[in-house]
């Protein structure tokens, strides 16, 4: 019975029920949007940051990340693809070699980081074939070409351009002195400072350069998702009996970059916090409102004889299914909306800058976080608003609610 | 007047001799002096060097021609993988050359402080040591056995080093230890002088032992096999041509 007056309250005013609903709706999107749009841009700025170079975890040997030494190295057949293919997480990993080197072109000179990849391992964990400015990646049989990839600062300190002559001096590994002539192949471009003073070629062709055989430095692992990282590398750790080896997450390999991503999400949620506030009172307020305009129509009801709880159960019912009815075309806006956000993103006029990398546009999210906690706050507010009017509901006397306008 | 005090006076005017600052032009004099030792006029040694660290070690034969204090060019003859890389110095410039890649490379100002060919000695040591009175003011004091050099980097001049000790045996000039001062006044490398032999009538350390002292296990020997002093060499054998051809 309450809940047919409920209904029949609901479609009586229908002006009335339209707006609340509309305030419910705006109220979740605008929380929607906001925290889609930072989780989204965050995970797509660490999605590209570990795709860019460190993967999503990365093997060296113990000590090489807090020094790094051309000495630090293990022979390739350490880690077998076997190994690689237990673990469902991993999606792709690649070998590196990584050093230094002074480059020279005509009466030119800058030293750069030297890394010698996998052609065809490379692109699946960091799609570094989709990266080259100009000129192209080497294709598969390029793998022992001496042909190098070069950063953009590289190629405009060297002056040197596609096609051209550049030599390589380094120390090898065994002491003597690494010389020889490389054709560049492409070039990086410069909105990745990472990339700017750095060198790619074929891993075979850097083992040959500084007389390494089969050494590596590192093993770059993809996973599905960054948000494997740590139960990956936990497990990791617990399936490699060589103690000499460190196992690190991308936070591990890039703390200043991760700690930079953590004290920028602190600061979000404060925002999250005062936008969340912000429509929890408007809701509140709204809802507040429509409640106790109604005072005067409890009063009728407690006249003709209602008890406290009948319309304590009818303020409930009313604002719950305008909840469920709210939440319905949230949901449904919501999804469509946030789909929009996560596969186009709302280009940015102005790139911003974050750990060197240059981001064109904001992208959207959708999880439990950014479509879930929405709803659960409007709700909250939903309650919230409804707790006055009840209390006031109880102790309303006939009389006296009915001389209130 | 008391004995102790007399005592103490006797003390301090010794002192005072140890530590008697000798005249500039002297001082000059003598270092230059001790900066020719390996060079006269000019020379042509033949050395071996003898680089450890604790990941390799390695030995190279070299020749090394000089004439004057301008001109240098180095040329290492074995092991076979590196035959023929050399170095040629003119004034303040320098190049190497790789014969694997036939290519002269002019060593950028940026590089001089780079190892030289992997060893502990810079680039700019092979420039910059014939030029210590160019680059550095210099105070001389003296014990019964010893000169002590100390050269602090001149104003204008551009150093990594603080300061520069160098031992001298007052006797024959010749040095038995140059230390290397960083920033924070400690010594960060030692150079070390030993085996003295007469080569061309010249009496010589034969032994240089060089150690970075922030590098655990790095070391780099010199071992002179074999010197000629004042032989006839032309201005044009420091040459490109000379560079590249083969040891």
């Amino acid at each position: 019975m309450i809940l047919s007056i409920a209904f029949r309250n609901i479609f009586r005013q229908k002006r009335r029920s339209i707006i609340t609903v509309l305030i419910l709706v705006s109220g979740y999107l605008v929380m929607c949007w906001a925290m889609s749009m930072a989780e989204g841009s965050y995970n797509h700025i660490i999605d590209k940051f570990t795709q860019n170079f460190t993967g999503h975890i990365q093997i060296h040997k113990d000590g090489y990340l807090d020094s790094p030494s051309l000495y630090k190295s293990f022979d390739k057949k350490k880690f077998t693809k076997n190994w690689f293919d237990k673990k469902r997480a991993v999606k792709s990993y690649s070998f590196r070699l990584i050093s230094s080197a002074l480059l020279y072109h005509q009466e030119r000179s800058v030293p750069a980081k030297v890394v010698g990849v996998e052609v065809e391992g490379e692109i699946k964990t960091t799609s570094l074939d989709k990266r080259v400015k100009r000129g192209k990646y080497w294709l598969p049989e390029h793998s022992s070409m001496k042909q190098i990839l070069i950063g953009d600062g590289v190629a405009k300190s060297l002056k040197a351009d596609l096609g051209d002559k550049v030599v390589l001096i380094s120390g090898a590994y065994d002491g003597s002195i690494a010389n020889d002539i490389f054709t560049v192949r492409g070039i990086l471009p410069s909105d990745d400072e990472t990339s700017r003073f750095v060198i790619y070629m074929p891993l075979p062709v850097a083992q040959n350069f500084y007389y390494m055989e089969d050494q590596v430095h590192q093993v770059s692992v993809h996973l599905s998702s960054f948000h494997q990282s740590e139960k990956v590398k936990r497990d990791m750790l617990e399936n490699f009996s060589d103690k000499t080896f460190s196992f690190s997450t991308w936070k591990e390999v890039k703390k200043e970059f991760y700690m930079a991503m953590e004290a920028d999400k602190k600061g979000n949620q404060v925002t999250f916090f005062i936008i969340s506030f912000l429509v929890m009172f408007s809701v509140l307020n709204s809802l507040f409102m429509s409640v106790m305009e109604r005072t005067r129509e409890y009063g009728l009801m407690r006249a003709l004889g209602a008890s406290g709880s009948n319309i304590v159960f009818l303020i409930i019912w009313e604002n719950l299914i305008l909840y469920l009815v709210a939440l319905f075309f949230s949901l449904l806006l919501g999804t469509l909306s946030n789909l929009w956000l996560v596969y186009y993103g709302i280009s940015l006029s102005v790139p911003i800058d974050v750990a060197g990398m240059n981001f064109q546009s904001l992208f959207g999210e959708i999880s439990f976080f950014t479509m879930g906690v929405p709803a659960i706050l409007i709700l909250v507010s939903v309650s919230l608003a409804l707790v006055f009017p009840i209390l006031k509901a109880l102790s309303v006397e006939p009389q006296e609610a009915m001389r209130s306008y | 007047m008391s004995i102790i005090y007399k005592i103490f006076l006797s003390v301090l005017s010794f002192h005072s001799f140890l530590i008697d600052a000798q005249p500039a032009e002297k001082t000059i004099a003598i270092l230059n002096e001790i900066d020719q030792l390996y060079r006269s006029n000019s020379s042509h040694a033949k050395i071996t060097m003898k680089i450890e660290n604790p990941n390799w070690q390695r030995q190279l034969s070299l020749k090394i021609w000089t004439k004057g204090k301008d001109r240098t060019l180095a040329k290492i003859l074995s092991p076979k993988k590196d035959k023929g890389i050399a170095s040629l110095r003119i004034k303040k410039e320098m190049w190497n050359y790789f014969p694997k890649i036939k290519k002269q490379i002019k060593i950028p100002p940026s590089m001089m402080m780079g190892a030289w060919m992997g060893s502990d000695f810079s680039n700019d040591d092979l420039v910059k040591q014939t030029y210590l009175t160019d680059s550095y003011d210099v105070s001389l004091n003296q014990s019964k056995t010893e000169y002590f050099f100390t050269l602090t980097p001149k104003k204008t001049a551009v150093s990594v080093w603080t300061k520069i000790l160098i031992k001298v045996r007052i006797k024959d000039k010749i040095p038995s230890m140059y230390e290397y001062f960083n920033e924070k006044n400690e010594v960060a490398r030692r150079l070390t002088f030993s085996q003295i032999k007469n080569y061309s009538g010249r009496n010589i350390p034969s032994l240089l032992v060089m150690r970075p002292l922030d590098k655990k296990g790095h070391k780099t020997t010199i071992q002179y096999d074999h010197v000629d002093f004042d032989i006839k060499l032309a201005d044009d054998f420091f040459s490109f041509r000379q560079l590249k051809k083969s040891p």
